[in-house]
């Protein structure tokens, strides 16, 4: 893959709108001889490496929607090293149990976002087992709503939200998604109090 | 609409004033309270992540077995050399035959065998191990010693557990899903399509009973079985229901 299609990639993937997928897609078939590369060079299993891979793709569309990859390398080494890390780590947490201890606060939380003095005060406040319980309760927050956080989530701008899910304009998409994530944070309140 | 939530939406989305964005760090550390909602925020933005990065492993997982199918892009293969003594005539000819033969093929073998695959990877992805629980306070530590022994891979105990929690006047939605994949990953098809059909007639916020119901019988694949599985997955994108997504794609390889 050169530098145009490098290009291409980089640039459908922040366009965002409907097109998305499909250059996510092509990123995915672009390096997928990763796979092969990974269970010979690692000694890891088709299944891991392919699982590798995947996560490897996820965190390359997520850096490149954040703009955290700043193109001084190309995709190929940009993605390769990611994946050789991310099978590295596979082998580790077979053979130790760091996989364990390193589950704690996931790498990319927005709690890095913030300042140390204030990230040391809402680290302590997140429990693991509060997010656990978050994800059963995402489950049952309505599929309208669940699809809305997920889209933002993804890195859609809330124009794409509403043009894909038919809602009238962005600030309808931006009121609609805070209120889901007040009917989710109060659906967890209230069971924790029945608790 | 509660202003904190606006504030630290804001201030994670990067729209906050400099002035604004110091006080918002200066009060997670004076203010507990406060703190308490930032990290809860920052608790449910990470669930949505692990459940939308869950959403794009199965989607590659499909692309995987896609590519899996073929030969790997960028591996590029030598051309075939020509023999120089064939004709035009002889290798159109060959070349007709070729295609013939493809499409032949196509018809009667890949349809079906894209059913299988798309159902395995979809079953090698999501269902090696059961997620959470959603179910009633009650059943909920029995559900969960199903979904411990499922994970465990001892699934005749998980198979006894969701049975027991299914049956009654008032069945457990969860455990007849759970049911249906036990009998699913232990290749008990006919049982599988039957708890998966049960579930689509309960009244969920999230109801995968169709879809799975779909994914059954192209797993199963009997003569009339992908047929089935088209219409039932027609209609799960039609009411927009659990697995629309995956629903639309495979229509497109069925």
């Amino acid at each position: 893959m050169g530098a145009d299609s490098d290009m291409a990639i980089v640039e459908g993937l922040k366009a965002g709108g409907g097109q998305r997928r499909i250059f996510e897609g092509n990123l995915y078939k672009s390096f997928f001889y990763f796979i092969r590369q990974g269970v010979r060079k690692y000694g890891i299993s088709e299944e891991d490496a392919s699982s590798a891979y995947s996560d490897t793709i996820i965190s390359v569309i997520n850096n490149i929607i954040k703009g955290s990859f700043e193109g001084r390398s190309a995709l190929k080494s940009y993605g390769y090293k990611i994946f050789s890390n991310k099978c590295v780590d596979l082998l580790r947490k077979d053979t130790t149990n760091k996989g364990k201890v390193n589950q704690a606060i996931p790498i990319d939380s927005l709690v890095f976002e913030l300042p140390d003095q204030a990230r040391t005060a809402i680290q302590q406040l997140l429990m693991k087992e509060e997010r656990n319980y978050l994800m059963e309760r995402l489950i049952a927050l309505g599929e309208k709503c669940r699809q809305i956080l997920l889209f933002f989530e993804d890195g859609y701008s809330d124009k794409d939200i509403a043009g894909f899910m038919e809602y009238n304009s962005a600030d309808v998409v931006k009121t609609s998604r805070l209120r889901c994530l007040e009917k989710l944070k109060k659906k967890v309140n209230i069971e924790q109090t029945v608790k | 609409m509660n202003n904190s939530l606006d504030l630290i939406a804001a201030y994670f989305e990067g729209t906050l004033a400099k002035e604004e964005q110091q006080s918002f760090e200066e009060r997670c550390v004076d203010d507990p309270a406060f703190a308490e909602e930032v990290a809860e925020y920052i608790a449910m933005r990470e669930a949505l992540r692990t459940e939308l990065q869950k959403q794009k492993r199965s989607e590659f997982a499909l692309l995987y077995a896609e590519l899996s199918a073929g030969a790997a892009p960028d591996e590029p293969h030598p051309p075939l050399p020509l023999k120089s003594g064939i004709s035009i005539k002889k290798l159109s000819f060959y070349l007709a035959a070729a295609c013939v033969l493809l499409v032949l093929g196509w018809f009667l073998w890949r349809p079906a065998e894209n059913a299988k695959q798309l159902s395995e990877n979809y079953i090698a992805a999501n269902f090696s191990t059961l997620g959470l629980n959603m179910g009633g306070k009650e059943s909920a530590d029995q559900l969960q010693k199903g979904i411990a022994a499922f994970n465990a891979k001892k699934y005749e105990a998980a198979e006894q557990i969701f049975i027991s929690l299914s049956r009654g006047a008032q069945p457990e939605p969860e455990a007849v899903k759970n049911l249906g994949i036990t009998y699913l990953v232990t290749q008990k098809y006919d049982a599988a399509i039957e708890q998966f059909e049960r579930l689509s007639t309960f009244s969920l916020y999230s109801n995968p009973g169709l879809f799975y119901q779909a994914l059954a019988l192209m797993k199963r694949g009997k003569a009339t079985d992908r047929e089935a599985a088209k219409k039932i997955l027609q209609e799960v994108v039609r009411r927009n229901l659990a697995g629309s997504k995956e629903a639309k794609f495979w229509l497109q390889k069925l």
